[in-house]
């Protein structure tokens, strides 16, 4: 597991999604117009097959100078944690983006806004003013002063 | 003598009020990630409908130039371009303003902004109509040479591999796939999907691949160094707004190239400030002494793409009043406004309505004039407000791109694909792929493959058309040289320190 | 709690967002002052007007969704209504855009909508074409249409320097040319492509269609003589025709243009093609009739305005009103008309 190549693993998803796209590409979409001139699918054709070269060309890269083991990120304790935060904030982030689709958007903003103060380890009280504050301030800048509605539900 | 009257009349405190009242809007909207100039002009001008003509025009321009402007505030503060049009200043700007100089990357903005529109105004008050009509050589041949230009500008763009970014910028050309086929109305990858009909949306992209990318990338580099307190003789660099001589006279070239590639572009209908401001990038790059600084927080690549951003509203503005061929959604709204004003609009306006002209012309210089000073202020308010922790800005830019790309069409279909696109530009940025190929691919796909496709369904399915005219054999050439020259500079780079 | 006190403080805002733009709209000297308080004093009277006394429609804000993005003519008409509707009414009314798909995206939102009457939409001519188009499973049929009062017809633009002068001449030189006039229009499956189609099965003539992106897109390109003609709106064109660079062939309607009175109808010459473009007005299915009929007479009023019709004047417009009986009339018309034409001509996306 430790030698597997971060640049290796992104030429592969590449190659497979292209390839995939190419298969759709030639399934579905028309090769030619009715005048005979190139159609639909003449373009995604041709991107999906430059995209699977470069990826090979970039899985033969990635062999040759094996620069950022995957597994290395984890090496020290700092690293851990910084990655650790950034899964947590994501999934905050994805949490808001359901949340904000069933509850008011000022709810759904706080809890967003407050979750990653936690996150960040923030005092208690900082973060409740703070996710009000960010999360009010950009409501009536938005909602009511360029009346967007930015609730969903 | 008519322009003698023109500035009396605009000159006036009403009208200089409306003005005013213009570019702060502007600059709220602009600044705002997912709101377009667009949106803010079409915002205003019902409200524009009580006033007089002139005042209300007054408005209008007020709020084009300062959004175009202000979207480069966003860029340089927080990596996530206020519109689409300042997606190149993100290259540089934001390296600038990380190593500390925001308050210098922003007063740069604000000074060659107002030197781009300031000039592109000149071009328009000397040669209107006479460039319009020749922007109306510009077939479908020459779009797709144009678009295919633009497109070179990857290899240059790719600074650490060109493997890397060529494959980011064809997998953005492939994403301007989706959608409806522009010429034969037939569904790709799409299936039912209504909401993807118009294909993927730009600006979620954008805002997910520079601001929440880099926002997550930030979090995930995180250092407990970072926070330390900066020394003192730092913090008077940091406070510093105005460039010095010596980088004036090093932003003096690229600003130049930059105001007359904006105007050029601009002029050119369908195409806007986001293509100009990436085209100059790269051309200031190639004529720049210190190319390898590109990228890496360059002041001449910063006051080339201000420059040229801003620069594309007069041009966009030239064929608009000369012919009433609206270039983007900005010109096409004033449009709207003009004929609300009772104005005929089309090529009998520079005739007909000859003194409103006029005093339009002064109007632009006016807004441009009151950039200046509301510019350097905010650039110095700016940097009270990024001086707070990074991690309270990273949060709140978090939220500011959801909220950015839902407001741009209230759709969540936008939300989802930012939210995607971000987390695609962080694993971009860790592993050093550059984001502005894709986004290059994004912009310019679309165009190079309608128009090559158009080229073909006009001439009968043969390529002989694409060679015919003047203005393709320059951009052929045009062409060729950008996507070699790179190869040979590096060719003569070795060969002078192999020399030494 | 917290509810309260963002109600508060949008409140507030709101006013003194108000407070700035009435301060701003009052700074400007005389001229805009005298018709402002013309307009204040009509309202009052149209305010009696309207049978609203047993219903209390509407409490809150009137949200109108717009199928187009900003800058097109349909954002125009819906933010003009807006003003009118404010204006004379006293309604908070807003406009948000939701675009995409021919407008199927903006449509659809409002046919899924809340009944309620506060969610309307502008219904384009595309709401007749987007499912023979294969875009939207959405007719006139299935949403309720509250009037329209924005029509504009089709005309044959060509080079002024073009070897025809009439429609005849055009037709002939087609027909001794097949396949090799270009025609362009303004993007596949556009009401102006179903236009020059149309035109194109009238007279028994074969040419190529050529999609631009929009009008002007189409117009640029015929302007810049790559194209042969063009098939697009009256009031997209009538510019170039009066400044000399172009000649309008024939508009496609029953009457003549009133912004190209010169030029005569397809009717006049002997073919029997009307393709008209209109823009109205559309709520989701099941909104009470007390609201609906709040809705329509609102509507009717706003489009017979001074206001309103100088606007439409302005783009070239017609602002002929069509109650909403006659707007589906119209409407189902050219759904049966657009949808055979379509299937016919294979235009249809798969």
């Amino acid at each position: 597991m430790k030698k597997v190549n971060g640049n290796t693993v992104i030429g592969l998803i590449f190659l497979i999604a292209a390839g995939i796209t190419m298969y759709i590409a030639n399934t579905t979409l028309k090769a030619s117009a009715p005048a005979g001139d190139p159609g639909s699918r003449l373009f995604p054709n041709l991107a999906c097959g430059s995209i699977m070269l470069l990826a090979v060309i970039i899985i033969i890269q990635s062999f040759k100078n094996p620069a950022k083991a995957f597994a290395g990120i984890l090496a020290d304790e700092d690293r851990r944690q910084s990655c650790i935060r950034t899964l947590f904030i994501l999934a905050d982030l994805a949490l808001f983006l359901v949340l904000w689709n069933f509850i008011p958007f000022l709810a759904a903003g706080f809890i967003f806004m407050f979750l990653q103060c936690m996150i960040f380890r923030e005092k208690l009280v900082f973060s409740i003013l703070y996710s009000a504050g960010v999360t009010g301030v950009l409501y009536v800048m938005f909602a009511v002063f360029l009346k967007v509605r930015l609730n969903i539900y | 003598m008519s322009y003698l009257s023109a500035i009396q009349s605009v000159f006036t405190p009403g009208c200089l009020l409306c003005v005013l009242l213009g570019v702060l809007v502007g600059m709220v909207v602009g600044t705002l990630p997912g709101l377009t100039s667009v949106m803010a002009i079409s915002l205003i001008t019902p409200l524009t409908f009580k006033l007089d003509s002139t005042y209300g025009f007054a408005m209008l321009l007020g709020v084009y130039n300062s959004a175009i402007f202000s979207g480069g505030i966003s860029a340089i503060a927080i990596n996530t371009p206020g519109t689409p049009a300042s997606i190149a200043t993100t290259f540089d700007g934001y390296k600038i303003s990380r190593s500390g100089r925001t308050g210098f990357a922003l007063g740069v903005n604000t000074l060659y902004s107002v030197f781009g529109g300031l000039f592109s105004t000149i071009v328009l008050m000397a040669a209107c109509e006479p460039l319009a009509r020749l922007a109306l050589n510009f077939g479908s041949p020459e779009y797709f040479w144009l678009a295919l230009f633009g497109l070179c500008m990857m290899i240059s763009i790719s600074h650490t591999s060109l493997a890397k970014g060529l494959i980011v910028g064809i997998l953005g050309m492939l994403l301007s796939t989706v959608g409806l086929d522009p010429l034969l109305g037939s569904k790709r990858f799409i299936g039912n999907n209504t909401a993807l009909l118009d294909g993927i949306a730009f600006i979620p992209v954008m805002i997910g691949l520079f601001g929440v990318g880099e926002m997550l990338f930030q979090i995930f580099e995180h250092k407990k160094e970072d926070d330390a307190p900066r020394n003192i003789a730092d913090l008077k660099e940091r406070e510093r707004v105005l460039p010095t001589k010596a980088e004036h006279k090093r932003m003096a070239l690229p600003g130049i190239i930059g105001s007359v590639i904006g105007v050029i572009v601009g002029i050119i209908p369908g195409t806007g400030g986001d293509i100009s401001a990436l085209i100059s990038w790269d051309v200031s790059k190639r004529v720049s002494r210190h190319p390898d600084e590109f990228g890496d927080g360059s002041v001449e690549g910063l006051a080339a793409t201000c420059a040229s951003n801003n620069a594309s509203i007069g041009g966009a503005l030239t064929t608009a009043l000369a012919l009433g061929i609206p270039g983007d959604g900005n010109t096409a709204v004033l449009l709207g406004a003009l004929t609300m004003y009772g104005m005929v609009t089309g090529p009998t306006l520079l005739n007909n309505s000859a003194s409103f002209v006029c005093r339009l012309y002064i109007i632009m210089i006016v807004a441009n004039l009151l950039i200046l000073p509301i510019g350097l202020l905010s650039a110095k308010a700016c940097i009270k407000l990024l001086s707070i922790k990074n991690q309270y800005i990273q949060m709140a830019v978090l939220m500011i791109c959801c909220i950015g790309a839902y407001s741009m069409n209230r759709n969540f279909m936008d939300v989802i694909i930012m939210f995607t696109a971000g987390i695609t530009g962080f694993f971009f940025r860790k592993y050093d792929y550059p984001l502005g190929p894709l986004i290059l691919g994004l912009l310019l796909g679309k165009m190079c493959e309608t128009n090559l496709r158009r080229t073909m369904m006009l001439s009968g399915s043969s390529v002989k058309m694409l060679f015919s005219t003047p203005i393709s054999i320059l951009l052929i050439f045009l062409c060729l040289f950008a996507s070699l020259w790179p190869f040979v500079s590096d060719r003569i780079a070795k060969k002078k320190t192999a020399e030494r | 709690m917290k509810k309260r006190l963002a109600k508060v403080i949008s409140l507030t805002c709101a006013a003194s967002l108000m407070f700035a733009l009435t301060a701003c709209s009052s700074s400007s000297p005389e001229q805009p002052a005298a018709p402002q308080e013309q307009e204040t004093e009509a309202p009052a009277e149209q305010g009696a007007e309207t049978p609203s006394a047993d219903t209390s429609f509407p409490e809150d804000t009137v949200n109108i969704i717009c199928h187009a993005k900003e800058g097109g003519g349909s954002d125009a008409l819906a933010r003009q209504v807006a003003q009118v509707l404010q204006d004379q009414q006293g309604w908070s009314v807003t406009v948000e855009n939701k675009t995409g798909g021919s407008g199927s995206v903006g449509m659809q939102f409002v046919q899924n909508s809340k009944p309620d009457g506060y969610t309307i939409g502008t219904a384009p001519v595309e709401l007749s074409m987007i499912e023979a188009l294969g875009y939207a499973e959405l007719n006139p049929e299935d949403v309720s249409l509250l009037g329209c009062g924005m029509s504009w017809p089709a005309a044959l633009y060509v080079p002024a320097d073009a070897p025809y002068d009439t429609l005849e001449d055009f037709v002939n030189y087609c027909k001794e040319n097949p396949g090799k006039v270009q025609v362009a229009n303004s993007g596949i499956g556009s009401i102006w492509h179903i236009g020059a189609c149309v035109l194109a099965d009238k007279a028994d003539i074969e040419v190529t269609h050529v999609p631009y992106d929009g009008a002007t897109g189409a117009m640029t390109a015929l302007l810049g003589k790559e194209i042969d003609a063009a098939v697009v709106g009256t009031c997209e064109g009538y510019s170039y025709v009066e400044s000399g660079d172009l000649k309008c062939l024939a508009s496609f309607s029953e009457e003549r243009s009133s912004v190209l009175p010169d030029v005569p109808t397809t009717a006049e010459q002997g073919y029997d093609a009307n393709v008209i473009c209109w823009v109205g007005f559309l709520a989701p299915q099941g909104v009470d009739d007390a609201a609906l009929t709040v809705l329509q007479d609102a509507l009717k009023t706003a489009f017979e305005s001074e206001d309103y019709i100088a606007f439409c004047d302005g783009r070239g417009c017609d602002s002929t009103y069509f109650s909403p009986e006659e707007f589906l009339e119209m409407a189902a018309a050219d759904y049966t008309y657009y949808s055979q034409l379509i299937s016919d001509l294979g235009i249809v996306a798969e």
